[in-house]
């Protein structure tokens, strides 16, 4: 094999693919979108959109008064005046809503009442609901002290469950910790999701390399200077090393992205995890901040993760995998006729194992040592893209071992089978080969 | 000596036997028609020629060595469908397909300038293939299989679809790449292109070679005793085991002769019965008769 010449097929690919302009555009537009996004969703909860709502309470008996708390999106004022007076207060617009407690008697336990909210438009969903959860739990604060308990008691009685997960293997005694599993998770997902990307558009990509080749018959010129086998290699690899850096500019992009965003709305907002809890959720986080979650706290659960075992795991699995791929897409791609659109029932059974690589995934992460995802990172058709994602929860060096091994023997396989069909396919015209042509052309 | 020597050489596809047992050699230094009509089997020895496939049995010398992956850096292949990478610039493509037949990136660099002022192509370095129109791409695919300077230049149908300016440009360039010690190989089934070009061809149909030799061998093996004969007045001729056959033309006649008598023997005769004769000339068959008569020979035997 001439090195040379496979470098040189490399560099052609890899250049014509990276100085088009839909590829500039997808790799820089892709990370710039998904940090608008997170932007424009740490600047709405960072509350610059939402207007805070001004409440006045008429609590006549002190039913939630002093034991409702403001926030910023809602602030509590509390007055006696008389209902005529709060309306015009809202009237006015001092006020965007006035609300009505009703009195009740003194030492009963309230377990229900209806409230009057008087505003001059109808409240929004999302304030309506902040607003009696407030009530309620201010509400049953008042219950707990009725009853003859004082708060102080109660926090007492208070009961939490935290894991403290040993996991028995040999050499490893560290503790695991709850939130180092969701982050393992997390990760798995988008390790797997990311090869998902891969060697579906990335395996097409060479496939359609080699139909336009094969189409525009430049093909003929090329292979009478380089052997078909090199051809195929560098194409792969050229293709190969554009996905890589691809996903290298988005990672960087976003983590700068993210930083810059950190930096402007500070970490809760921007989180993922916590977009959803953000508003007054906040406050319940805060709280909790002691055991649940805190920047460093999450460092250290981030530390916890193999990250060594992942990257070289994703390295290995990603050439690995994407050799096995895209040498059957280019495969494919030699053995369709003329006519790009022929190419469907060829290209449908190399779908099957990645589209049920992509299926097994959910399922693997809540149960990564379950028979299902030792067999699903093990097999080879599906260890490029399940591995990886394991590769989060530890899985037993052993079977590491056997994955790379059967990964490395089937890519091996993989690659001489397809430069077979390859060889044979790109000179013959005209009619799409069917299944039992390649059989014949596997056999000679 | 041979540039290329085939002997014996069969290549088989699943259900056919594309080249059956085909033998020739091609001197250096001269153009070489390999003639055939379509599906005849020449696409399938140029594959061999070029190493894009083997022959199953047979052998293929190039200047006398059996020929190896390294020889295709001193061949030339135009295929007979063009193919470029139509998003690929006209300079990056062919620096690439230059520096694949093994240039380094300084000597393809300097090659395709003087290439690119001689074919007044230098305007279009920048632009897509896709923007060219076909005349000009298929210069510059001309280019591209020619600029390693190859010893041995093969051209499957290099004319077609080329107008006669572009036609005429390629055909001085092809010889002048002769001149300067260049074999070529001319493939086509248009066997009028190749009277003009070749001195020596090869004639395959159905895999097999059928004739062989120079232009000018082939049609005197194959030529039929005729002679085109002018007169001011008519010809009186008189049929004997000499003169066979005459057939009227409007100033004169088509003249057959027995097949081993001389031209100039024919001429006496016709001069002897007092004919006055202003013009004498022997018809040699074109090849395309030839083609046509040795495959229609071929099938009744």
């Amino acid at each position: 094999m001439n090195l040379d010449k496979v470098k040189l097929i490399t560099s052609r690919e890899y250049w014509t693919r990276v100085k088009k302009k839909t590829f500039l555009i997808s790799t820089i537009l892709t990370p710039l979108s998904i940090v608008a996004i997170a932007a424009l969703s740490g600047y709405m909860s960072s509350g610059a959109v939402s207007k805070a709502v001004n409440v006045i309470v008429k609590d006549e008996s002190n039913l939630v008064r002093d034991r409702i708390r403001s926030s910023k999106s809602m602030s509590f004022e509390f007055s006696q005046a008389p209902v005529s007076e709060l309306s015009t207060m809202v009237e006015d617009g001092r006020y965007d809503y006035a609300v009505i407690i009703p009195e009740v008697e003194d030492s009963t336990v309230v377990n229900e009442y209806e409230t009057t909210i008087i505003g001059l438009d109808k409240p929004g969903f999302g304030a309506l609901e902040r607003l009696q959860g407030r009530l309620e739990k201010a509400t049953k604060k008042y219950n707990i002290i009725q009853s003859g308990y004082t708060e102080a008691e109660l926090d007492k009685l208070e009961a939490k469950v935290k894991f403290d997960i040993e996991v028995l293997k040999e050499g490893e005694g560290e503790d695991v910790s709850n939130a180092s599993i969701a982050i393992g998770s997390a990760v798995g997902g988008i390790m797997g999701f990311i090869m998902y990307i891969v060697l579906l558009v990335y395996g097409s990509f060479v496939m359609r390399s080699v139909m336009e080749e094969k189409i525009n018959r430049i093909v003929e010129v090329v292979i009478s200077s380089v052997k078909p086998f090199e051809l195929m290699l560098g194409k792969i690899l050229g293709v190969g090393l554009v996905g890589l850096t691809q996903i290298f500019v988005w990672i960087v992009l976003i983590g700068i992205g993210m930083m810059i965003l950190t930096a402007v709305f500070g970490v809760s907002s921007v989180d993922p995890s916590q977009m959803a809890t953000a508003m007054d959720m906040v406050e319940e986080v805060q709280t909790q901040s002691d055991d649940g979650f805190s920047i460093s706290k999450f460092l250290t659960d981030i530390k916890e993760i193999n990250w060594p075992l992942i990257t070289i795991c994703f390295a290995i699995f990603f050439f690995g995998g994407f050799f096995i791929y895209a040498s059957l897409f280019a495969a494919v791609g030699s053995a369709i006729g003329d006519d790009m659109t022929e190419g469907q029932s060829l290209t449908f059974p190399i779908m099957i194992p990645i589209i049920a690589s992509i299926i097994m995934l959910m399922p693997m992460i809540n149960e990564p040592n379950g028979p299902l995802a030792i067999f699903g990172s093990i097999f080879p058709l599906t260890s490029p893209l399940l591995m990886p994602a394991r590769a989060a929860f530890d899985p037993p060096i052993w079977q590491v071992i056997i994955s790379i091994a059967l990964l490395i023997a089937s890519c091996i396989f993989f690659v001489w089978l397809s430069g077979k069909i390859y060889r044979a396919g790109i000179l013959l015209y005209g009619k799409k080969l069917s299944f039992k042509n390649l059989f014949q052309i596997i056999k000679n | 000596m041979a540039i290329l020597q085939l002997n014996n050489v069969v290549k088989e596809y699943k259900d056919k036997r594309a080249v059956d047992s085909v033998s020739f050699s091609i001197p250096e230094g001269k153009i070489f028609g390999l003639l055939g009509p379509n599906g005849a089997g020449k696409t399938s020895i140029i594959r061999m020629i070029t190493n894009i496939t083997r022959p199953d049995a047979g052998s293929i010398l190039f200047r006398g060595e059996e020929l190896r992956r390294e020889h295709i850096e001193q061949i030339g292949y135009l295929p007979e469908e063009r193919g470029l990478y139509k998003k690929m610039k006209v300079g990056e493509q062919l620096l690439y397909l230059a520096r694949i037949k093994g240039m380094n990136k300084q000597e393809a660099r300097s090659a395709l300038k003087a290439e690119a002022e001689k074919f007044e192509i230098e305007s279009w370095w920048d632009k897509k293939i896709e923007e060219l129109s076909k005349g000009m791409q298929q210069k510059i695919q001309f280019i591209a299989t020619t600029i390693h300077n190859p010893r041995l230049l093969i051209l499957d149908e290099p004319f077609t679809g080329l107008d006669p300016i572009n036609t005429n440009l390629i055909k001085s360039e092809i010889r002048k790449k002769v001149d300067n010690g260049c074999t070529v190989i001319f493939s086509t089934h248009r066997m009028e292109q190749v009277e003009e070009v070749c001195e020596n061809i090869v004639l395959i149909n159905q895999g097999q070679n059928i004739l062989e030799g120079s232009v000018e061998r082939v049609k005197e093996d194959n030529k039929e005793h005729k002679y085109e004969v002018r007169s001011r007045e008519a010809l009186r001729v008189s049929l004997d085991q000499d003169i066979i056959k005459t057939e009227p033309t409007d100033d004169g006649a088509i003249v057959y002769t027995r097949a081993d008598l001389s031209p100039d023997k024919a001429l006496r005769i016709l001069l002897d019965q007092g004919n006055a004769i202003s013009s004498f000339q022997e018809v040699l068959p074109s090849l395309d008769e030839i083609f046509i008569k040795t495959v229609q020979q071929k099938q009744e035997a």
